[in-house]
Formats: C-alpha cells, sequence, structure tokens
C-alpha cells in the first residue's frame, strides 16, 4: 500500500510547531509565546497612549535644542524644533489608537446590520444592491478616497449641515467608510453559514419576528467579525499614519506618528537616528501587536467553532 | 492591506509574514543606516581637471512645473527649467545690469513717457527654424495683457499697457495708459516665446541656447545644446534636470555624483555639505520672500491693533536658528535685503515674542477669544515655521489652527482671498528682479491680489513706484512703502531666508550675480573634464 504525505500547507493541517505551541498553551493556560508578545506590545502601546501624556510635557511646546539625543530629560529625544519626542510620540499614539478604534467601530457598527439583513434576504434584490453598492466603496482605495475628499474639504474642519468636524473626525469617517465592504462581507457570509443552521429554523417555526430571530443569529455572527475588526484596529493606525505622513491627516501642531515620520525623513543624514527610528518603532510594533493579537483571536475562534 | 480569514490554504501564515516583515525592515533598517554612514561619493574628493565644453550637466530640483510656459508662471520651477530656452528682450549680465538681449538697444521714450519703441536683434531664429520678428513679442504682450489668459505677467501689465504693435518686422511699439518707468524691468524679466507656441503648458519654443527636447511629467527634462545659438556657445551639450521631491535625497545624489547641482538645500542639510570637500554651497541673499499676508478685510485681521500684536508675537529668531540654522535674516515688512528700499536698521518688532507688548496690543484691541488660521504651503521648512509661530502666538494668547495646503489649492487661496493670514515661499526675482513688485502688489486697493488693505497714501506711493523710471527715486518710494506697510503690519514675514543651492566642483561656479537675482546661469557652466 503506498502511502502519500500532504504537506501541511497544502491539506491545510496545522503545522506540528504550532500545534505543539497551542497543546503546551493549553495544557498550561498561559496564551502562546507570540500571542503573549502580541499581547505585551499592545499593552506597551496602549501604555504609551494612555498613560504617558499625562505625565510628558506639552507635545507642541519647545523644551529644549532642536535633535538632542535620547538622554534623562527627553528619553526619545527631541525633534527639529526642540520639542519632546517621548511626548509627542505619545500624543501622536494615543490619536493613532483612538482613530483606530473608533474607524473600526464605526465601520462595525454600520457595516454588521447591512452584512447581516443581506444574507438574511440573499439572493433578493436587497442583497445586490447592498454588495454592488459596497462593492464599489471597495474599488476605491483608501488613499484615493482620502485625497477625493480631503481635496473637496480641505485639511482643517468642516462644517456639514451645521455640525463641525474636526480633521480627526473627518479621517475616522474615511476610515470608517473605506472599512465597511470588509466588515460587510465577513457578518454577511457569517450569517449565511448561521441562517441554515437548525436553532435558526426552530426559532422561524416558533414564529418569532424576523427582528428576534436576526438577534439570536448576531450572537454567533458577532464573534469572528470583532475578531476581523481586531485586525482592521492595525490596519487603521497605519493608514492615519500614513495619510498624516502625506499630509492628508491630522494637520500639525498636533502630533501624529505619520507627521513625526514624515518630518523626521530629512534628519536621517544628520545623525538623527532616533529622530525617526523611535516613532517607527512604536509604529512597527503597535501595527504587529494588533495583528498578534488578532490572530489568536481569530485562532481561538476557529478552534471553538471546530469543537 | 485586507486580513484574509483562510486558515490553512495560504503557503505563508500570517505571522510568518510578520516575521518575515520584521526581518525584512531590520535588513532595511541595517541597509539604509549603513548606506547613510557610507563615505559619500563624489563630495569628499576634490575634482581637478580643466572645464571644457560639452557634456552633460545634470541639476536637482525639488519639484516639477505644472505649467512649461514662462509667460503663465515667473515660479522658479517653470523658470529654471525655460530660461535656457526661451529668452527676455533684456538681460542681466555679470555684475547685475539688464542688457540688450533679443532687442538690439535700449528703448526709446517719447517725451511724455507713454510711447516707447524697442529695436529688435536681426539675424536671430526660433529653434524651430521660424525668424524671431516683432510679432511674436507682441503676441507674447498681448498674450500677457488679457484678463482671460492665465499668464502672471497681467499684474504687471493690465491698467498701463493700451496697445503692443509692430510697425516692421524688427521693431516693436508699445503704447501706455500712463507712465509706466517699471516697463523697463518687465521688459529683461518676461520671456519671448514664439507666437504658436502661447498657450501650450507643456512645450516651450524660444530663441536661447537650449532646446527642450523631452520633458517627462513628474521627472525631469531634457535641454540639448541649440547649434544655431544667436550668441556665445554654452557650455554643456545638454542640461539633465531631474525632479527629486525629498530634500535629503537631492543632496545624497550630489554627495554621490549622480547631480552637479542641487537646488532648494534643506537647511539642515548645508552644515553636511560644506564638510564636504568637493561641494560648494552658495547662500546667497536673493530675491526669496515668505509671503506673509493677513486677511486685512476681516476680522480678526482688519483691527491694526490686532495685527500689531501678531507682529510682536512672532518668534522670528526661533524661525532663523531652528528653521534655517541662521541662512537668512530677521523679517519685518515685504522689503528684504536683496531688494531695493532694504533698510537694515529699520527694525519695529522684536526678535524674539515680546509676549507683554502682544498681550497689550491683544487687549487694547478688544478682539474676543483670539484665534486664526494660518494657510501654509506644503514644505518641510513652512511646515516647521508654522508651528514655531502658532507656539508664540499661544504664549500671547492667540489659538492658531494650521492649514497645509499643495501648491495649486494654496494659490487658489491667495488669488479668491479666502485665508484668515496666508504664508508661502516664493522666489520674486524671476518676475521682478531686484525689487519685490509682486509681493507689494495685495497692499494696493485695486490689485487683484488685495488683501482688503486699503491706504490712500500707499496707492500713491506705489503708483510713484511704478512710474517712476529713475531708480534712486523708486528705491526712495519703496522704503517709504516698507515703512508704511510694516506700521501697520500688512505684511509680517518673521524672516527673508538666503537662496542655497549646492554645486559639484567638478563643474564651474554658479554665477553668484545670477543667483542674486534667483537665478541659475546653467549655460555658462563648464565640466571639468
Amino acid at each position: 500500500m503506498t502511502s502519500v504525505t500532504v504537506p501541511d500547507r497544502i491539506s491545510g493541517a496545522t503545522p506540528a510547531w504550532r500545534s505543539r505551541l497551542r497543546s503546551w498553551a493549553r495544557k498550561t493556560g498561559r496564551p502562546a509565546p507570540l500571542t503573549a508578545a502580541g499581547i505585551a506590545l499592545l499593552v506597551g502601546f496602549t501604555v504609551l497612549a494612555l498613560v504617558v501624556p499625562l505625565f510628558a510635557p506639552d507635545p507642541r511646546a519647545t523644551t529644549g535644542l532642536p535633535l538632542e539625543s535620547p538622554s534623562a530629560g527627553h528619553f526619545m529625544g527631541t525633534d527639529h524644533l526642540g520639542r519632546d519626542l517621548l511626548a509627542r510620540t505619545a500624543a501622536g499614539a494615543r490619536l493613532s489608537l483612538a482613530v483606530g478604534f473608533f474607524s473600526v467601530l464605526l465601520g462595525l457598527v454600520l457595516a454588521v446590520p447591512l452584512g447581516m439583513v443581506a444574507a438574511y434576504r440573499a439572493g433578493s434584490w436587497l442583497d445586490d444592491a447592498v454588495m454592488r453598492v459596497l462593492e464599489t466603496v471597495q474599488a476605491l482605495p483608501v488613499f484615493v478616497f482620502a485625497m477625493f475628499v480631503i481635496g473637496l474639504t480641505g485639511t482643517g474642519s468642516s462644517s456639514v449641515a451645521g455640525i463641525t468636524l474636526s480633521m480627526s473626525t473627518k479621517v475616522v469617517l474615511l476610515l470608517g467608510i473605506s472599512f465597511l465592504p470588509y466588515f460587510a462581507r465577513v457578518a454577511r457570509a457569517q450569517t449565511l453559514a448561521e441562517v441554515h443552521e437548525d436553532y435558526v429554523g426552530a426559532l422561524r417555526v416558533l414564529g418569532l419576528p424576523r427582528r428576534r430571530v436576526l438577534g439570536e443569529v448576531l450572537v454567533n455572527v458577532l464573534p469572528p467579525v470583532l475578531a476581523q475588526g481586531f485586525l482592521w484596529i492595525a490596519i487603521a493606525i497605519f493608514a492615519e499614519s500614513a495619510l498624516g505622513f502625506l499630509a492628508l491627516g491630522v494637520q500639525p501642531p498636533t502630533p501624529t506618528l505619520g507627521g513625526i515620520l514624515a518630518d523626521s525623513g530629512n534628519y536621517v543624514l544628520v545623525d538623527a537616528w532616533w529622530y525617526s527610528v523611535l516613532p517607527g518603532l512604536v509604529l512597527v510594533l503597535a501595527v504587529t501587536g494588533f495583528n498578534l493579537v488578532g490572530d489568536a483571536l481569530n485562532d481561538r475562534i476557529d478552534r471553538g467553532g471546530s469543537q | 492591506m485586507t486580513p484574509t480569514n483562510d486558515p490553512g490554504g495560504a503557503a505563508l501564515s500570517r505571522r510568518a509574514l510578520l516575521r518575515l516583515g520584521a526581518g525584512a525592515s531590520l535588513a532595511a533598517g541595517l541597509g539604509f543606516g549603513g548606506a547613510a554612514c557610507s563615505p559619500a561619493g563624489t563630495g569628499d574628493a576634490v575634482p581637478s581637471g580643466k572645464p571644457g565644453l560639452g557634456g552633460t550637466l545634470r541639476v536637482g530640483l525639488y519639484a516639477g512645473a505644472n505649467d512649461l510656459n514662462p509667460l503663465d508662471s515667473t515660479s522658479e520651477l517653470t523658470r529654471w527649467v525655460t530660461d535656457p530656452v526661451a529668452e527676455s528682450l533684456y538681460a542681466y549680465d555679470d555684475t547685475g545690469t539688464s542688457v540688450p538681449r533679443l532687442a538690439a538697444a535700449e528703448p526709446t521714450v517719447s517725451p511724455d513717457g507713454l510711447t516707447w519703441t524697442i529695436p529688435l536683434k536681426p539675424g536671430v531664429r526660433f529653434h524651430n527654424g521660424d525668424p524671431f520678428t516683432a510679432e511674436h513679442v507682441v503676441a507674447c504682450l498681448n498674450y500677457a495683457n488679457n484678463t482671460s489668459s492665465p499668464s502672471e505677467w497681467i499684474i504687471y501689465f493690465f491698467g498701463y499697457l493700451a496697445e503692443a504693435s509692430a510697425p516692421d518686422p524688427l521693431t516693436v511699439r508699445l503704447q501706455l495708459v500712463k507712465r509706466y518707468g517699471l516697463l523697463r524691468s518687465h521688459l529683461g524679466n518676461m520671456p519671448i516665446s514664439h507666437k504658436d507656441f502661447l498657450t501650450r503648458k507643456d512645450a516651450v519654443m524660444g530663441t536661447g541656447p537650449y532646446k527642450l527636447t523631452r520633458v517627462t511629467i513628474g521627472t525631469g527634462y531634457v535641454l540639448d545644446r541649440n547649434p544655431d545659438y544667436h550668441g556665445p556657445r554654452p557650455g554643456p551639450d545638454q542640461i539633465a534636470i531631474d525632479v527629486i521631491p525629498d530634500g535629503t535625497t537631492r543632496t545624497v545624489n550630489l554627495q554621490e555624483g549622480k547631480i552637479h547641482i542641487a537646488t532648494q538645500v534643506p537647511p539642515q542639510m548645508v552644515r553636511v555639505l560644506e564638510k564636504a570637500p568637493g561641494l560648494a554651497v552658495y547662500k546667497v541673499d536673493a530675491p526669496v520672500d515668505l509671503l506673509a499676508y493677513p486677511r486685512i478685510g476681516k476680522a480678526p485681521f482688519d483691527n491694526p491693533l490686532f495685527r500689531q500684536a501678531v507682529a510682536y508675537g512672532m518668534d522670528r529668531k526661533g524661525v532663523l536658528d531652528t528653521v534655517f540654522q541662521g541662512d537668512a535674516t530677521i523679517g519685518q515688512g515685504p522689503v528684504g535685503p536683496a531688494v531695493i528700499g532694504w533698510d537694515p536698521a529699520f527694525t519695529p518688532y522684536p526678535v524674539v515674542t515680546d509676549v507683554d507688548r502682544a498681550r497689550g496690543l491683544l487687549q487694547q484691541s478688544g478682539v474676543k477669544d483670539p484665534s486664526f488660521t494660518l494657510t501654509i504651503s506644503n514644505r518641510a521648512e513652512m511646515r516647521s515655521i508654522g508651528q514655531l509661530l502658532a507656539e508664540g502666538w499661544k504664549k500671547v494668547g492667540i489659538d492658531v489652527n494650521i492649514e497645509v495646503l499643495d501648491g495649486g489649492p494654496w494659490t487658489q487661496k491667495w488669488i479668491t482671498g479666502k485665508y484668515d493670514f496666508i504664508m508661502g515661499y516664493y522666489q520674486s526675482g524671476l518676475g521682478s528682479g531686484n525689487a519685490n513688485f509682486l509681493t507689494l502688489s495685495p497692499a494696493e486697493t485695486t490689485n487683484i491680489l488685495n488683501s482688503g488693505y486699503t491706504n490712500p497714501e500707499v496707492d500713491g506711493l506705489i503708483q510713484r513706484t511704478w512710474a517712476s523710471a529713475d531708480p534712486a527715486e523708486r528705491t526712495g518710494l519703496i522704503k517709504q512703502l516698507n515703512t508704511t506697510l510694516v506700521r501697520d503690519a500688512v505684511m509680517i514675514p518673521p524672516v527673508y531666508p538666503k537662496t542655497v543651492i549646492a554645486q559639484s566642483k567638478r563643474v564651474t561656479g554658479l554665477s553668484q550675480g545670477a543667483l542674486k537675482l534667483s537665478r541659475l546661469d546653467l549655460a555658462s557652466l563648464r565640466i571639468l573634464s
């Protein structure tokens, strides 16, 4: 009898080393090392964003000489205008975190009902209409969309129907809208799977109103969607920084991670390594942390679903 | 950027990708660091050799021009590319004196000063072989004087030039509405293009020592030597102008010998380049303006005390030291050290923020909740200036919101007057030579760039300045104008930056006289063999 060994990556099976790590984590009750690293990075980023600004100097004020290297007075050195880089990085991190969280929240709040309704009425004109509109939004890359919106409204505050939208609110709206198709797709796919489950049929037989049925389905749809949302916070942070880098985001003197990196590029060759490396590292580690934890959440949900 | 939810199908897991990314970032970082620390290329050695004719001169420009018609734009982005292609009737010599170039002699002016007759140089041809005649000059002047054309020269001609005519192929006659002594300056600064190319924005046809042979939008330009040039043979056979937007990259290219000349050297790179023996850095007082106009037609800048509070609250020294590393002069009003009428002893505003005086003026002004939006152009230096100034004004109690705009939207705001306080960087020398006529324009009530400021005394002074043909009288009038405009805080630049250009010593030195008028005399350079 001939046996054929199918590689893990083809068969879709979990690699042995990963299985061993998971079983170790399960036995010990601890998260896998990479997940733990992700959690540590997230905690670090959150502390930087939420706690450091309470103690750091005013990120807009000149508190030192231009381009001072890291020291006891300025842990991350100063920028080209003599402002404390730690304070500016922390303020930028806080803004990034807020934009990331609220843009994903906005996307979820709008996209999940849309995706669920589309799935519940799968094949109907409503499903077609919702998904085609979302595909149109998806076809527009986020930066093209940003340039279009900011070209129309400017980089300052805008007034819409008597409501003044600050630039950071505009960035949240912009990212939230561009995330809609992705969240709606996940919500729709999960709902499509759920509506064929026995319990949904039972609820229908019992004569529960559609709203109640969807409410029950939502309980099962939300976890994977939230896990996706968690991953998208990383993308939102990255996108907000990229907009800041391109001067399309929140405007100076409000610090943004992207804005700091854009300014620091001019000082790479004058030995001010800390100016670009340290804020860049914060951004990289934050995105890595969100990805690692989001990945672990996905794994856990997948495992829960298969058990 | 889209996270996938596929657990097993992908050959590369998300974590593996992250690890790969981290590794690649580290490697790239190390590589970049290594590159940054490696010895600079040709900048490290003093070149030897004799200057000769031929070769390709490479220039790094900080942005590409949207419009290559030199009659549309007086911006350096347009003019540094088109100056070797399209010449003017008069040109500056090495001493900065305006001498005939396409004109055969100085203009003859009628006793009433209203008719100017200009003889043209015979035997000159455009690059396409067409003879250079008066009809081309007339077409250019009519284009510049046409309100429906996009020409910036409309500011200089409209309301003054009644008619341009060509009584014969080598004579141009200008009929003026009123006396206009300034016309001679404009004739020396306005390029002359072929009449069939006046509406083209992607090409320019002139009589100059170089032909524009290739334009790669956003990337660069190639100019080839005109073998039939009517003047002395230019040095290089070819001039390649590369658009290198990032200042650091531009200077690294210079250090590595990829370009011979780097324009707009970032202030922080000046010291680095000065240490390289193979490079020369020119820091020249040229007609460079930090245009700084409050919108006087609306609150809070309609209040002169508020404007003065803003002027006293300006951290000029901070901008000079921190942004320009000392390579600038403290600003007071519209007239800077490179233009006529400059008085270094006239310093009514403080070098550092005078918090007490500014607060006092603010209180006297009666402006409640003082705040405004500072609209600045999107350049690294301008962003830094905006932030430093905002911080100084914050100490005084004025809340400033910064708006950063790219060139097009910034200009649109300036022209339409939809700003509180607008600030931008402008090389006025290419349009005005050593006098800042354009930067004074927003003070004139009837000018399309008027900032809302109305002062009959200033209008009268500007009219007399424009009309005068006597340089000494004009200088005196501009001094008076400057004094009034500074007193009223109508134009309040923090500093007057220097023009900073770096070049390789593998080519002969740029003309400092030309640089003082914002010009790059590329045709006169010789590459060392």
